[in-house]
């Protein structure tokens, strides 16, 4: 299933300038793949850096766990659990864990990547991931492995454990 | 065939590798892992799904999280739910080479 830049946006609520999915194709219950880019007039790059701008290595990680969102919320959908529904309106995907990244070169402005992101083990609401990318030339440019849970951003300040006590169901 | 004595001494392993305990802290098997040992839900998870990955597989979608709550929990569920050949594999391995690898950015499994 190819997603583009609008049916992305059903799947998470990233948006400009803030969303790097330009478009994605599901390949499977586990595999996602994608094209992330980071447009010139992008804001951050008027401090990353002056007169050299390069896109951030935790911006690409972020690109990745954006489309580790876009499968999560497909495949909720895919399960009949809309993702325009009153209950998973208040739901929100976090950035839980990052356990490894590697840059291998840099990303400019304008370049697109190709990722591909496969999703590991899943329990109590969290999800981990594997993810690389290629530049258009097909040189790897990045790999990381990520974990992303799904929380209720309602409940989320304040609490000891905000992720345990407000993913789907708790771990233990 | 692995006793789920060797498999609790290899989880064990992993929840201080996780915990970053040293062998000097007690660990009681029997002991809930989020409430008396201190996990929090992330490290839960994490803990749970590097068990996970050393035994090959992905956390089965009907695993019962309430089901894995110490570390005995664990071993048992290990025994009960591979086979031989699985969990074999899994009492094999060198932990401690294995999370090098992973914090030394080593290929991707």
């Amino acid at each position: 299933m190819k997603l583009l830049a609008a049916q992305i946006e059903r799947y998470i609520p990233h948006r400009v300038p803030f969303i790097f999915v330009e478009s994605a194709e599901v390949l499977g219950p586990h595999d996602i793949s994608g094209i992330c880019s980071w447009k010139a007039d992008n804001p951050i790059f008027a401090g990353h850096f002056p007169d050299f701008p390069v896109v951030p290595g935790v911006l690409i990680v972020e690109a990745a766990a954006q489309l580790t969102g876009v499968l999560i919320a497909y495949n909720a959908e895919q399960r009949g659990i809309s993702s325009n529904g009153s209950d998973s309106a208040d739901m929100v995907g976090m950035l839980i864990g990052i356990k490894r990244a590697s840059f291998h070169r840099p990303v400019f402005p304008g370049n697109r990547l190709m990722f591909k992101v496969s999703l590991g083990s899943a329990l109590g609401g969290m999800v981990s991931a594997s993810a690389e990318g290629y530049s258009e030339s097909d040189d790897k440019t990045v790999k990381c492995e990520l974990s992303v849970a799904v929380a209720n951003r309602s409940n989320l300040i304040g609490v000891p454990d905000p992720v345990g006590s407000l993913a789907n169901e708790k771990i233990a | 065939m692995a006793t789920v004595e060797q498999v609790r001494v290899r989880v064990e392993e992993i929840i201080r590798a996780t915990l970053k305990l040293g062998s000097d802290v007690e660990l009681n098997p029997n002991s809930d892992l989020v409430k008396e040992i201190g996990l929090d839900s992330i490290e839960a998870f994490e803990s749970v799904a590097l068990l996970h990955d050393m035994l090959g597989v992905r956390i089965p979608e009907d695993l019962d999280p309430k089901a894995m709550g110490t570390i005995s929990n664990l071993s048992a569920y290990i025994v009960s739910k591979y086979d031989a050949e699985k969990v074999d594999a899994f009492l094999a391995i060198d932990v401690a080479a294995r999370l090098a690898s992973m914090h030394e950015g080593g290929e991707l499994a």
